[in-house]
């Protein structure tokens, strides 16, 4: 019977995608279960289970792009899920806070022990984890004592040998939002004319430090992490690391924070993660990846110690975020990609 | 040749002041037919007249913008009915028979029946009808040419449709073929009784297959009537040019005698007085060799069992003329014109301002 | 019983009213209600186009504006035109030549298919990048500084691009050649041209078409594409689209941009009708095909060089370095366990948006056949818009909408607890449905373009119903389109990414997902092997239904009757294809 063949065969199509779709709506679980939208990329589970094991109460975290997973959670509004959110850098943390996504954190022993700097002025966020963006360079063709500032790498005496970020990337953004914090925007501008003139552009910091391992960049600017990867993977790595501006404002760093959603349907689990994460949980939140916890009290992980103390720019972090539109705007004028 | 009994007026099919047109093209002007029950009509014209419209506006494959059709007394289109083509009872056969590919003949032709034992009886007594019950279970595409025409003519007949339109279908048949599946089909939509609109290019098919034939062009129908009517009383210069190789003679009309170059010729209607064209088909023609005759031969044209002759007169002008293929004359040869005629010739009015639409020697 | 027992109803009478004969009501509005639910999304975002952000605008115009759209059209232009030539080569090396592997070739070709862009792009410039595999071991040999080579460029931006979507070309080039009548070449052939003179100056210019048609395809892809451009700093529109909502945190200034990107889409929609012409080039195969012209020796050497040489860089080499890196990624702990959950989501994720988009396609591309009136073929064309929309559009049109629809739910009384948009897959499917429809209709559209307007009349004349006719006579005349539609739309969402990012449930992760995490990382060995496994079971579908669909089109080609003019729907002006709108 040919006839009948294809009919029947579409309707159990339809009916596999049903009974699909039915089957994900009823995945939702109850219990004391936290829920996480967090924009921060690097591997968060070992903390969460860490976190489960010593509480009782489990974790459920969706990964995704900061500016998405705002916009998600202020379109869902009261119906949202998330109970935390969890992201990097300081501009996406101030345009959540100005976003109305965070209620206020209100937990003492956070407040206690994260310096305040890294914390917004209202309490709606607070910061877990500090990436210094930072100049590495290439021992065999740059002496440290050519390396001050990010601004000294304008200088035309670097012209084809500067390596830098896509304009795109969060951390240029905040990079250059320091820069106008720090200078005003006239300056800033011809710090970044100045960058134009002298570097090429990758799209990810490995790339660029495995470039100056290559020789084919002198020097460049990345997150310390990622230079701490890669020692680890390799301990003769032939990039060395300078902490820049340290005679003036300090390093820029930013930071991955988190916040409990206004809409939390689980505020005290929420609370209570971000507690932990503040103070119990630094190590395994940072662990893995290298960052330096904000907490002072948490034990640095044991790689970073030979890139030595340093003194961190301590603008604060929402301050900062106020400035990234401005900077993107500075970025897009000088005509850096 | 085959004929279907004479009609009596018993309406099935019914076109009142019809309308087609395609964005400002007017393919259907104003046009009313009627098709009695068992009736089959042969629609017949050049291309572009608008025949295949005819087909679609019946179908409801279009819509009148004007007019009604009515099938079996209910009005399927007016200005505010539309009845889609599933639901008027008419069968179609197209050019390309359109047999569905994915199914063996029997569910082709089974596919506008209801199921169960009596649809399977019918699609075994149509198949019987066009001959294919052998092929049932084969597929189109294992088929012949003639066969898939006689397949989508059964396909077309199974549910007994209202009225059964046939779209140029046989037209993509070899010749030789040709004559026998029209034959087949004509005998077989007789036998179901079935109202039939033929439409056709081929005028010699359309004398064939219709007990009426309706004659159009640019979107009218210039004259409905049996074959013999419109063959030998046309109703204008087109139909009498379209049907077959005519010539007009002119003369003067009094009292149903036209006095023409040609002598004296009997002609209807014969109330007509003055300047009269007579129409004269080739084999009334006859021509004798005369060396003193006023034309000669220009052109020779073999037929098959006769032989066209083209006459070329003093005066410029052409008439047409058929000898039997044994007394064929050469080019150049002086002959004189004679018109044997045994009834009454058509003639029409002489209007100079309209050319004569001549088709000499196809 | 006898025979007249089947005697079928007399006509209906009058009482079935309808103002505009031909429109079947029931078919456009289910054309109308698919076209809606893609408009809605799209709508929400689009609303602010009318109230510009024109400080942004102002800014973009003053600095990148111009650079950005520049951009965009060399790119798209140098993609069109290397998948032209690529894709086009090929596929008229394979349509007209014999030559060795000629069979295996014929459908591997296919394969990059498979390959995400943007996996091939990082792969690229992962082994081209001067700390790369292949300048350090040039330097290795010719010692320092005998070369420096930045692949962060547009050239190789257009290279990527034309491996990773030539096969649309390819296909549809293919597919026409191997289709074509033989008439035409061979009149050509008595004309005293040589076989390759008259397949070049008759077969081509008959394949214009699909040429256009590929290419409008290629080009759309290029143009949403936002990942894989980012690789080779190549600031395009989407970028830019980027840049702004993330960077100047302007959704609607973003949003305003996106919008542009549907202006250039609609842009090449006219182009490419402009190059496929008012003529319509089939010429329906009368069986045979050209008889193929066999290369022997060097000459069919080299044939088979090409066209290894294109997979060689297309798909070994990107396969071989992700095992690379897949090895040095081991041990894999839990890897596995992982693999088997982003697998299962990502395969439930491509049937779903597969199953929707075959669906929806199916009832307008019938809708288009059946209801003969001026609107279904806008509401079909509308429907079609989502293929030139970024995705990242689209998902948070997707966004609004559902969370407005949740809202409304609960303003009503109806406790949803946020379900809809973020408990179920919902969301990812519509999403899906919108941005890949195109892809299906555009498949089915042809497909059902070889279903003659006498076929469909004629089992209406029978007495069909519409809906049967959809299910009897075209669907089982579709059943190749078909496959290639679902395959087309399942490798597309396999590969998807901002969509599902933004969109997914809790715990929903996929195999694009984990790429994208690694890759955002710059975690290349992590990103071997969900990579692998995305080229993997995009392969199966793509070769399988494309192995057999070539296989047809080289051996037994059906015969099919030509339409007569008069019958040929778009003589009577009421029927537009939808071909040009992807």
């Amino acid at each position: 019977m040919a006839r009948a063949r294809h009919p029947r065969r579409w309707h159990l199509a339809v009916l596999l995608v049903g009974a699909t779709l039915l089957a994900a709506c009823g995945s939702a679980s109850a219990g004391e279960t936290v829920r996480v939208y967090s924009g921060r990329h690097y591997d968060l589970e070992p903390a969460f289970q860490a976190f489960a094991a010593e509480t009782g109460i489990s974790v459920e975290f969706l990964h995704g792009g900061d500016a998405e997973l705002r916009e998600r959670i202020v379109a869902e509004g009261e119906n949202t899920e998330a109970d935390v959110f969890l992201t990097v850098d300081a501009g996406n943390l101030a345009l959540a806070a100005d976003s109305g996504v965070f209620q206020p954190l209100d937990v003492d022993e956070v407040t206690e022990v994260i310096p305040a700097h890294l914390r917004h002025p209202d309490d709606l966020w607070v910061g877990l984890a500090v990436r210094a963006r930072t100049i590495v360079y290439d021992p065999s063709v740059v002496d440290p004592s050519e390396l001050s500032t990010y601004e000294a790498l304008a200088d035309p005496a670097w012209h084809g040998r500067l390596c830098l970020r896509r304009s795109v990337d969060t951390y240029t953004q905040s990079l250059v939002a320091s820069l106008v914090a720090a200078h005003g925007e006239e300056r800033t501008r011809e710090i970044l004319d100045g960058w134009v003139a002298n570097a090429r552009i990758f799209n990810n910091d490995i790339a660029i430090l495995e470039n100056i391992a290559s020789g084919d960049c002198a020097v460049g600017i990345v997150n310390h992490y990622y230079l701490a990867r890669l020692i680890a993977e390799d301990p003769d790595f032939p990039v060395e690391l300078f902490w820049a501006n340290q005679d003036g404002r300090g390093v820029h760093v930013n930071l991955s924070g988190a916040g409990v959603t206004r809409h939390a349907d689980n505020p005290d689990a929420a609370r209570e993660l971000i507690r932990w994460l503040a103070t119990e949980g630094q190590q395994e939140f940072v662990g893995d990846n290298y960052e330096y916890p904000a907490n002072p009290d948490a034990p640095v992980p044991e790689l970073l110690d030979q890139f030595g103390t340093f003194r961190a720019d301590e603008t604060n972090a929402n301050d900062l975020g106020s400035y990234n539109r401005v900077a993107v705007e500075l970025l897009t004028q000088a005509g850096y990609r | 040749m085959i004929r279907a009994h004479t009609s009596v007026p018993d309406p099935q099919l019914v076109l009142e002041q019809v309308g087609v047109r395609y964005g400002d093209t007017v393919a259907i002007d104003d046009l009313d037919l009627v098709v009695n029950r068992g009736e089959i009509m042969s629609i017949v014209g050049p291309s572009g007249c608008g025949k295949s419209s005819l087909v679609r506006v019946i179908a409801g494959l279009v819509g009148p913008y004007r007019g009604r059709v009515t099938i079996a007394g209910a009005v399927v289109a007016d200005e505010r009915t539309w009845v889609p083509p599933e639901k008027r009872g008419v069968g179609v056969v197209f050019q390309e028979y359109a047999l569905f590919p994915h199914l063996r003949l029997g569910d082709n032709v089974g596919f506008g029946l209801p199921g169960g034992d009596a649809s399977r009886r019918r699609v075994a007594e149509v198949l019987e009808l066009v001959n294919l019950a052998p092929l049932a279970d084969r597929y189109p595409h294992e088929l012949s040419g003639g066969e898939q025409q006689r397949a989508a003519l059964a396909r077309a007949l199974a549910p007994r449709p209202q009225v059964l339109l046939l779209d140029e279908p046989f037209s993509n048949l070899d010749r030789n073929l040709r004559d026998q599946v029209r034959h087949d089909t004509v005998v077989a939509m007789q036998e179901e009784g079935v109202t039939a609109i033929c439409v056709t290019h081929d005028r010699a098919e359309a004398l064939v297959v219709g007990s009426r034939v309706a004659v159009m062009r640019d979107g009218r129908l210039e004259q409905v009537d049996t074959p013999e009517a419109v063959y030998h009383a046309p109703a204008s210069r087109f139909v009498a040019a379209f049907l077959d190789d005519a010539d007009l003679v002119a003369g003067t009309a009094a009292d149903g005698v036209a006095e023409t170059r040609f002598g004296r010729l009997p002609i209807q209607p014969d109330s007509m007085t003055g300047p009269v064209e007579v129409m004269i088909r080739p084999h009334e023609v006859t021509i004798h060799p005369d060396e003193d005759g006023d034309g000669f031969v220009d052109l020779v044209e073999f037929r098959g069992g006769s032989i066209a002759h083209r006459v070329r007169l003093a005066d410029g002008s052409t008439v047409l003329a058929l000898r039997r293929h044994t007394d064929a004359l050469a080019l150049g040869t002086r002959v004189r014109v004679e018109v044997v005629v045994e009834h009454p010739l058509t003639a029409f009015v002489r209007d100079d301002t309209v050319p004569m639409p001549m088709t000499s020697a196809s | 019983m006898t025979a007249t027992d089947t005697v079928r109803a007399t006509p209906a009478t009058s009482s079935r009213v309808r103002r505009r004969p031909g429109t079947r009501h029931g078919w456009q509005i289910a054309a109308g209600v698919i076209a809606a639910i893609v408009v809605a999304p799209v709508a929400g975002v689009a609303s602010s186009v009318f109230q510009p952000t024109r400080e942004v605008w102002a800014l973009l115009w003053e600095t990148q504006l111009v650079d950005m759209f520049t951009a965009t059209l060399v790119l798209m232009v140098g993609v069109v035109l290397g998948t032209v030539i690529v894709g086009g080569g090929l596929a008229w090396l394979t349509a007209i030549y014999r030559f060795p592997g000629h069979r295996a070739l014929s459908w591997l070709l296919v394969l990059p298919l498979a390959v995400p862009a943007y996996v091939l792009g990082f792969v690229t410039v992962g082994l081209l990048d001067a700390p790369g595999p292949l300048q350090q071991t040039i330097r290795a040999i010719a010692g320092e500084g005998s070369i420096a080579f930045d692949p962060r460029t547009m050239a190789m931006a257009i290279a990527v691009f034309t491996l990773a979507l030539y096969p649309y070309v390819y296909l549809l080039v293919r597919a026409t050649l191997a289709d074509q009548s033989p008439t035409p070449y061979h009149v050509a052939r008595t004309l005293g041209l040589s076989p390759a003179a008259a397949a070049r100056r008759v077969l081509l210019p008959l394949a214009r078409p699909a040429f256009a048609a590929g290419g409008a395809l290629v080009a759309m892809e290029t143009l949403t594409d936002f990942a894989t451009v980012q690789y080779f700093n190549v600031e395009t529109v989407s970028v830019g689209v980027e840049r702004v909502w993330h960077g100047m945190y302007e959704r609607q200034a973003a949003a305003e941009l996106a919008f542009s990107v549907l202006a250039l889409a609609i842009l090449i929609i006219a182009a490419e009708r402009l190059l496929r012409g008012r003529a319509r080039f089939e010429q329906r195969g009368r069986g045979e095909g050209i008889a193929p012209i066999v290369l022997r020796g060097q000459r069919g050497r080299l044939a088979t060089g090409a066209c290894i040489a294109v997979l060689t860089l297309a798909v070994v080499i990107p396969v071989i370095q992700l095992v690379v890196w897949t090895i040095a990624a081991a041990p894999f702990g839990d890897t596995a366990g992982r693999i088997v959950a982003h697998l299962t989501n990502s395969v439930i994720l491509a049937v779903i948006a597969a199953a929707l988009c075959a669906a929806g396609a199916l009832v307008l591309v019938n809708a288009l056949r059946l209801s003969q009136d001026r609107v279904t073929p806008r509401l079909v064309r509308v429907a079609n818009i989502g293929y030139a929309l970024p995705g990242p559009v689209i998902a948070i049109g997707t966004l609004l909408l559902l969370a407005g629809v949740d809202r409304a739910l609960a303003a009503a009384g109806i406790d949803t607890g946020g379900a809809i948009v973020t408990g179920s897959l919902l969301a990812v499917a519509i999403a899906y449905g919108v941005r890949f429809l195109a892809l299906a209709t555009n498949s089915l559209d042809a497909g059902l373009e070889r279903v003659s307007w006498a076929t469909t009349m004629s089992a209406l004349t029978l007495g069909a119903s519409p809906r049967r006719v959809a299910w009897r006579i075209h669907m089982p005349q579709l059943r190749t389109s078909l496959g290639v539609a679902v395959v087309l739309v399942a490798v597309d969402a396999l590969k998807e990414l901002p969509i599902v990012l933004l969109l997914r449930p809790f715990g929903f992760e996929t195999l694009s997902l984990w790429v994208y995490r690694s890759a955002a990382e710059s975690r290349w060995e992590l990103a071997g092997p969900p990579a692998l496994l995305i080229i993997a079971v995009a392969a199966i579908p793509v070769v399988t239904v494309f192995r057999m669909q070539l296989r047809q089109g080289d051996t037994a080609r059906t015969p099919s009757a030509p339409t007569p003019a008069i019958f040929d729907p778009a003589a009577a002006g009421t029927h537009e294809t939808t071909k040009d709108v992807r």
